[in-house]
């Protein structure tokens, strides 16, 4: 598994997050960089992926209170599929399961319409921040 | 002796979640009483406890007691929990892990004293049901 396509996946992750503080989605990029370098790093990476995703589908249902119900269950599914896969990654430093992680995730933050319409909206803007960050 | 003090947890874990659903309520204990005689009956516990938390923190959103971000907040923080007692609970069979699962799952509940104050203004309300799960 290759770092470049670990890093096109995590670009696809993060445009499903967009509605998360961009500095955390910067930090996320960040930090995936130093993936093999330290348990440490890994704890950190997926501390924040998990606050980031909390952030996102907060920010976009906090209007809609009537909608909590959508928001915790898209929220119990990642999380479900947040701690299938934690140990390989955060202990073995696992880049295939992270990749599979990813794919979870973004399946399941994609199943809500509402949640990836706002998402995608946001997205456009979130591009060029992201080419400034990755470097291209 | 053991089932007997994860029974009472269980009944002070019901305490917290009153509000939820009383099929889960339900579940749960009828579950808690099959915990040695399989996996499946384990699980069924785990996860009529996971509906229940659930159910309860949307219903304290929807009665903004609590916002989405705080609902959210408490439930991450619960599945921590719950994704590492899952295996000693559900594979080990570990009553008292299941205890201590509770434990920590009322003391996160307890933290925000808005949601512990509403909780028992349900608590007040949901006894009816409470009698009808334990059949007192």
């Amino acid at each position: 598994m290759s770092a470049v396509e670990a890093r096109e996946k995590l670009k696809e992750f993060i445009k499903m997050i967009g509605a998360a503080p961009k500095d955390v989605l910067v930090d996320i990029i960040r930090l995936f960089e130093k993936f093999w370098e330290d348990t440490s790093y890994r704890v950190e990476l997926m501390g924040l992926i998990r606050n980031a995703v909390r952030s996102s589908i907060a920010d976009v249902f906090n209007d809609k209170r009537y909608r909590v119900g959508v928001a915790l269950a898209l929220y119990d599914d990642f999380v479900s599929a947040y701690y299938a896969r934690y140990s390989d990654i955060v202990n073995k430093g696992d880049i295939g399961a992270f990749m599979v992680f990813l794919d979870k995730a973004i399946e399941v933050l994609k199943s809500e319409d509402e949640y990836r319409e706002i998402v995608e909206d946001i997205w456009i803007d979130l591009q060029e921040m992201l080419k400034e960050v990755l470097g291209r | 002796m053991s089932l007997a003090r994860a029974e009472d947890k269980l009944k002070e874990f019901f305490y917290y979640v009153s509000a939820s659903a009383a099929r889960w309520l339900s579940d749960a204990y009828d579950a808690l009483k099959r915990f040695y005689e399989s996996g499946d009956a384990r699980l069924d516990l785990m996860t009529s406890t996971r509906m229940a938390i659930k159910d309860s923190l949307v219903r304290a959103c929807e009665e903004r007691v609590i916002d989405i971000d705080m609902a959210m907040h408490l439930f991450g923080d619960i599945m921590m929990y719950y994704g590492s007692y899952l295996s000693r609970i559900v594979v080990d069979a570990d009553i008292n892990a299941f205890t201590s699962f509770l434990e920590e799952v009322i003391r996160n509940l307890r933290l925000h004293s808005r949601y512990a104050e509403w909780a028992r203004k349900s608590w007040e309300g949901a006894m009816e049901i409470i009698r009808m799960v334990f059949k007192i």
